[in-house]
């Protein structure tokens, strides 16, 4: 687990590698500009290794702004298989209002 | 026909853009009166030996005090030995004068008395029997009476007017190779018909030595007549005298007294402890190297780090003035880039509001446009560019002039969002985009309304106001070509439509609905206040003094 939240708002990150193809990346917290540059990083090995795809469990984040979205769709630009795991209601709010729901493959 | 509505962005004075711009340019507080570096370590190095020194000289008065209390005491001793030693001196003397009373002054009695003491290895050298007055002894045994030889001591010595039974003691007699100390005791009866007189041997030159064995051993010393270690009165000594620094101890004897003078030749209470004072003196100057060099150590490492320190204040000074050299151009940018003057017309008034995001240090991407197309066709466009600083701006610059081009092409806005679409890739740049594009009739109030991602407008006509919701179609930047569904509607008179930027309403923790919802109340009595009015309240109940994030507000009101 990695706290990213050190020079800004709280994040905590999970990376588990279990199935190596799909890694599954936690997130928890509050993703935003202050923060989305040090998850970059750390998902930057995930998106090089080969992977197939990534999922994003984000059902412990409280906010996501738009750098947050940004680097989703980043990393579904770059992988097949982009998965964002049990989004709450106010963040499946936002990626609705955005348009994003549409073009981000979203599990309940 | 109501002038446009002015709003405070499109007053994009220089000098208000430069005051809040301006970055806390941190001035350092004046450094402190320092010591020079090497103070410290000389002041703990001399406060080292100054405390050496104090124990040093604690401990050397603490052995002196010893040493003088340990003379002192041995002075006693030594006095002690040599006061029971009188006797042997008194006793014969006191007897041979009851004698020689009771026997009127018998020369054979007190020769046969004597004699036994007196001779070459003898107590006595010579002992003798005198009248008082008479300058020749009536008897001598064994050598001849310094006295005699004398007769300006005698006369002094023996016509004292002596008490009988009491010993006196003759100033210093005899030549100074064979020196003599005398003693006499009268017979009893007044005025003392006899008086009997002896004379010990003295060592050559009153010098002697001292056996291994004696109460004296170890030490210098030196025994004289009366009360004072007067040089004149010197008996013997084993030392050149006068002897410094020595301990005086006087015995009474008889009418006088002897004055002992003695003195340590070694240390008394150990040679260790006399060199206590030089131990502590090495180990204290070596110590207090010790403590200088270590001072000199960490005082060097402290001004290194505080040197190392200022460097990094040095460095982030320069990121903070990069960041904000970052933020002055894009901030320039941006109000350079939003329409610096709203279009008239005399079928709607037009109002705008932008405030920028007060946290971080970079500006947002957050854009408007109004463009009159002629014919009473007016646009309005309302985007966020995702992210912020130089690169958001330039992104945002680059839709806010495709915009412009395709609308002077008199594109639909879903024909221009779809060719804006092509413009922006989040793979590419990184960013993505929500616009909200809506084309006016100002004339008929009919709304043709496109979104890419982004929020509604509010209606705010009659009774509540509601958001004029759209189909929503995908941000700029996820895909080219992308199509996008329009929404038409016929707007009713005196209505108003307020266009926005998600900073208006989102909030960290709160659902987007809570937001809209605040949105839609604060605008609730919207057609009693003046368009420009109604967004400066709106901003004000929804931002206050500014959010996270940029806030565009663009509003259109049509009169009833």
């Amino acid at each position: 687990m990695a706290e990213l939240g050190a020079q800004g708002a709280p994040l905590e990150a999970t990376i588990d590698r279990s199935s190596p193809r799909r890694p599954v990346v936690s997130l928890a917290g509050e993703l935003d500009l202050s923060n989305v540059g040090a998850l970059e990083q750390l998902i930057a090995p995930l998106l090089d290794g080969g992977s197939h795809g990534l999922v994003f469990d984000v059902c412990g984040l409280t906010f996501m702004d738009s750098s947050g979205i940004a680097l989703l769709l980043r990393t579904a630009a770059r992988l097949p298989q982009v998965t964002l795991r049990q989004p709450p209601e106010i963040i499946r709010r936002v990626l609705d209002s955005t348009g994003v729901s549409l073009v981000l493959n979203i599990e309940p | 026909m109501a002038p446009p509505d002015t709003a405070p962005a499109l007053e994009a004075d220089p000098a208000l853009s430069a005051a809040s711009t301006a970055t806390p340019t941190a001035t350092r507080p004046p450094r402190a009166w320092r010591l020079p570096e090497r103070s410290v370590t000389i002041a703990v190095g001399l406060a080292a030996l100054a405390v050496t020194a104090a124990l040093v000289v604690g401990t050397r008065a603490e052995d002196i005090h010893t040493e003088h209390r340990l003379l002192d005491l041995r002075a006693h001793d030594a006095a002690n030995v040599l006061d029971a030693a009188l006797p042997s001196v008194e006793t014969p003397l006191a007897s041979a004068a009851a004698l020689v009373e009771a026997t009127n002054g018998n020369t054979a009695v007190f020769g046969s008395y004597i004699g036994p003491s007196v001779g070459p290895n003898q107590r006595f050298v010579s002992a003798s029997l005198w009248r008082p007055g008479d300058p020749q002894p009536l008897a001598v045994v064994g050598a001849r009476p310094a006295l005699v030889a004398d007769p300006a001591v005698a006369a002094a010595f023996l016509d004292r007017p002596d008490t009988p039974s009491t010993v006196h003691l003759t100033p210093k007699l005899g030549s100074p190779s064979a020196p003599r100390l005398g003693y006499s005791v009268a017979a009893p009866g007044t005025p003392a018909p006899y008086i009997v007189y002896v004379e010990v041997a003295l060592p050559t030159g009153r010098r002697i030595n001292i056996a291994s064995n004696s109460a004296f051993a170890g030490l210098d010393y030196a025994l004289f007549i009366g009360r004072a270690p007067n040089p004149a009165q010197l008996i013997q000594a084993s030392v050149p005298t006068p002897i410094a620094g020595g301990a005086a101890v006087t015995i009474p004897f008889g009418d006088s007294a002897f004055t002992l003078v003695l003195k340590a030749r070694h240390p008394l209470a150990g040679t260790f402890d006399a060199r206590m004072p030089w131990f502590i003196a090495i180990g204290g100057i070596v110590l207090s190297l010790a403590f200088a060099l270590l001072t000199d150590v960490l005082v060097r490492r402290r001004r290194d780090a505080e040197r190392l320190a200022a460097r990094l204040d040095h460095v982030a000074e320069d990121n903070r003035r990069l960041y904000a050299d970052q933020r002055t151009v894009a901030e320039t940018l941006q109000l350079a880039l939003l329409p610096a003057e709203l279009p008239r017309s005399t079928h709607a008034t037009v109002a705008v509001h932008y405030v920028p995001g007060v946290e971080g240090i970079h500006v947002g991407g957050d854009w408007y446009d109004i463009i009159d197309r002629g014919r009473s066709d007016m646009l309005v466009v309302v985007g966020d560019v995702s992210g912020r600083g130089l690169q958001a701006a330039t992104t945002m610059a680059s839709l806010l002039y495709a915009v412009r081009a395709y609308a002077a092409e008199g594109y639909s806005p879903a024909e221009i969002l779809t060719r804006l679409s092509a413009l922006v890739s989040v793979e590419a740049s990184g960013h993505f985009a929500t616009v909200l594009c809506a084309s006016l009739d100002l004339i008929s109030r009919r709304i043709t309304l496109v979104s890419a991602g982004h929020l509604p407008p509010l209606l705010i006509a009659d009774g509540t106001p509601t958001f004029l919701d759209c189909p929503v179609g995908v941000p700029l930047g996820v895909g080219e070509s992308t199509t996008y569904s329009p929404r038409t509607a016929d707007l009713p008179a005196a209505a108003s439509l307020l266009a926005f930027t998600d900073g208006l309403v989102e909030r960290r923790g709160e659902s987007l609905d809570v937001g809209l919802e605040r949105l839609r109340a604060a605008a609730a009595d919207a057609k009693h206040r003046p368009l420009s009015d109604l967004l400066a309240d709106v901003v004000h109940t929804l931002v206050g003094d500014g959010g996270d994030d940029d806030t565009v507000l663009v509003a259109v009101r049509w009169p009833s």
